[in-house]
């Protein structure tokens, strides 16, 4: 071997080389100015490269990304009460709905027939049957409780999202 | 004594809730993750801004960190993707090219080199590095500032340990030629 490809240099310089094939190159080291001065300057390269410093960026960096993280969690609880808010307002509807439904299936077949009611009612559970039974007393109190509850619930995602303002602008001061 | 927590201990207690523990981890890898970005975007204030757009993706991602790779192998890959991203970007916009290493051996001034040489041999170091081409500087960092593995930056780059290999030995020879061609032999070596 009188020439060193910079594949095998560098892998002697890595300690990638078995036994043999070091001993190979030490010998080459020996006999070859040329390739003994490339390995050195590259063995020099290599051991002022890992001298080699990152450059510090600043606290502040760190501080502006903290903050940051904060702004945009407090954003993304809006977000996610906004989405409930919404999912309540379309699910109460949806619950006077069925709510109405069951009530007019349950009026209809007594008005068909009170035994069919009476093996129905027999059946189904006293929980359900005692729902019913609310339910029915007055359509005009159904509504109410919906309309009562939405208001609630609207009360208090304003009042939440108010003081949220409050505290993050405060923070912020 | 201030205990220091591993990065995997700091994970867990920041998808406990723990939300602060994040700055301990930005402020241990901000700085060798900036030297990364700068030696792909090669702009300090473009590099910390992407920067700062890495650490809330990996935040934001946190939760789909699984313990199966080290933190810092997790985030470099971040870190490089976006680079990436942003230089493709860049590149579609201005239809600039990088430099190739003969264009930057013909770009260094004679300024240049006297900077180079007041200078302490690891900045100037750097610098040479950050100026070479994109794929070269960022196997030379992740190699011998991050001290990872060429498995480990294999993960990172997406590429076969052969070919990053195959790119050390290619920039450490694109460096030895561009100091020995310029003279730098005796400031930096």
């Amino acid at each position: 071997m009188n020439k060193i490809s910079d594949k095998i240099i560098n892998k002697y310089l890595d300690g990638e080389l078995d036994y043999e094939e070091r001993k190979s190159i030490e010998k080459l080291l020996t006999t070859s100015p040329k390739t003994r001065k490339e390995y050195l300057l590259l063995q020099q390269l290599d051991k002022n490269l890992r001298k080699m410093k990152s450059k510090s960026l600043s606290r502040n960096f760190t501080l502006d990304l903290m903050s940051k993280i904060s702004v945009r969690n407090v954003a993304h609880k809006k977000q996610s009460k906004f989405i409930l808010s919404i999912l309540t307002i379309l699910l109460l509807p949806l619950l006077l709905i069925t709510g109405t439904v069951i009530y007019n299936l349950f009026s209809n077949y007594s008005a068909v027939d009170s035994s069919i009611i009476y093996t129905v009612r027999s059946n189904v559970s006293i929980w359900l049957l005692n729902v019913i039974n609310f339910f029915s007393i007055s359509p005009v109190a159904l509504l109410w409780i919906c309309l009562s509850s939405i208001l609630s619930i609207s009360i208090y995602l304003l009042f939440d999202e108010f003081s949220r303002s409050k505290l993050y602008l405060d923070n912020i001061q | 004594m201030m205990i220091l927590y591993s990065d995997n201990e700091l994970i867990k207690s920041i998808k406990n809730g723990n939300q602060s523990d994040y700055s301990i981890l930005v402020d241990r890898y901000k700085d060798r993750a900036f030297t990364l970005t700068n030696s792909i975007i090669k702009n300090e204030m473009e590099s910390e801004e992407i920067l700062q757009d890495c650490f809330l993706k990996a935040f934001n991602s946190l939760n789909k960190f699984r313990f199966e790779s080290k933190f810092s192998t997790w985030f470099y890959k971040i870190v490089f993707n976006t680079s990436l991203t942003r230089i493709n970007n860049k590149k579609r916009k201005t239809e600039s090219n990088f430099l190739s290493i003969d264009e930057f051996e013909n770009t260094l001034s004679n300024d240049s080199i006297i900077d180079y040489r007041n200078s302490e041999i690891s900045e100037a170091l750097s610098l040479l590095v950050r100026k070479l081409p994109n794929n070269y500087s960022t196997v030379i960092n992740l190699y011998y500032l991050e001290q990872m593995s060429c498995n480990e930056i294999s993960t990172i780059l997406d590429e076969s340990i052969n070919n990053v290999k195959v790119l050390l030995y290619r920039a450490r020879k694109a460096l030895r030629t561009i100091v020995f061609e310029n003279n730098y032999t005796e400031e930096l070596l």
